[in-house]
């Protein structure tokens, strides 16, 4: 800027000032790449080069890539043989009388998980002739809201998502 | 019709007992939430439930779970197990629920009854 302000009078003052013109434009010239220089470098030093981070279902690179489920939203699976819930920390809750007719309940009592298990009678039709889990919300307020479904969201009690089958 | 005929035409597991009514003369009328699911002919277009009121006529209950189980005002009441014990007794296991915070609770009762009417909207 300032080079500019001074440039008229010393054109105008003829060869002398033509020759303190070109001087004041080099030095200009240095001093301004000189602050691009160390503008550059102070960059280099506070921001990275790489891409923009994953924050949320990041592909995980220690399993080949594929996308990472948080928490809850892992599809929920049963065994196909009820007793290996026992082996996985349940407790049984079955009532004796349920027991002989093939239904049984466990609980787990470190995360509260509760489900039944239905084993499927030969000849019946529809759900009552296969094994199937179903899986009680903790916080149900109703029929409508009374089991889960595979993905732990809330569904009707006795609804087409809540017959889990087993794994 | 009889509760022969009543059980091969209709399937109780996986329905919902809403309602539980004693009316005169013995009558026992449930409101339920019909399984489609379970029925002979399901297809998958069907809806999961239809509504029907069942009523049985002539009728008492025993409660085979010793709670003096007979009807409930709250909740309602999952069919986990029905069998057919005689012409006019059936055997029903159902899960209780009075969504109150503590799990279902199981009522095993026999339901002797002389006929049962089903109106099937």
């Amino acid at each position: 800027m300032a080079a500019i302000a001074v440039a008229p009078p010393l054109i105008a003052a003829g060869p002398p000032g033509w020759v303190a013109l070109a001087v004041l434009g080099v030095v200009t010239v240095g001093i301004s790449a000189i602050a691009i220089m160390n503008a550059s470098n102070e960059a280099d030093d506070t921001l990275s080069d790489e891409k923009p981070g994953c924050t949320q279902n990041c592909p995980n690179k220690d399993n080949g890539g594929k996308k990472t489920e948080s928490k809850g939203e892992k599809p929920k699976e049963y065994p196909k043989n009820p007793d290996d819930l026992l082996e996985d920390g349940y407790d049984e809750t079955s009532y004796p009388e349920a027991e002989k007719q093939g239904i049984r309940r466990f609980k787990n009592p470190k995360t509260g998980d509760e489900a039944e298990f239905h084993k499927g009678k030969p000849g019946k039709p529809g759900w009552e002739g296969k094994d199937h889990w179903h899986r009680f919300n903790p916080n149900k307020t109703g029929k409508g809201d009374a089991m889960l479904d595979k993905n732990g969201q809330a569904v009707g009690k006795g609804s087409k998502p809540s017959h889990l089958e087993p794994r | 019709m009889k509760l022969t005929e009543f059980i091969k035409k209709y399937n109780l597991y996986g329905s919902i007992f809403t309602t539980w009514n004693w009316a005169e003369n013995h009558r026992l009328v449930l409101e339920v939430d019909l399984s489609n699911l379970n029925q002979l002919g399901y297809i998958e277009s069907d809806p999961d439930f239809r509504n029907v009121i069942i009523i049985f006529n002539n009728c008492y209950i025993i409660d085979t779970s010793g709670q003096g189980f007979d009807g409930f005002f709250k909740g309602d009441g999952r069919v986990i197990a029905d069998e057919l014990l005689n012409d006019n007794s059936l055997k029903i296991l159902f899960m209780h629920d009075l969504y109150d915070g503590k799990s279902e609770n199981l009522v095993s009762i026999i339901i002797n009854s002389s006929d049962v009417m089903i109106i099937d909207k």
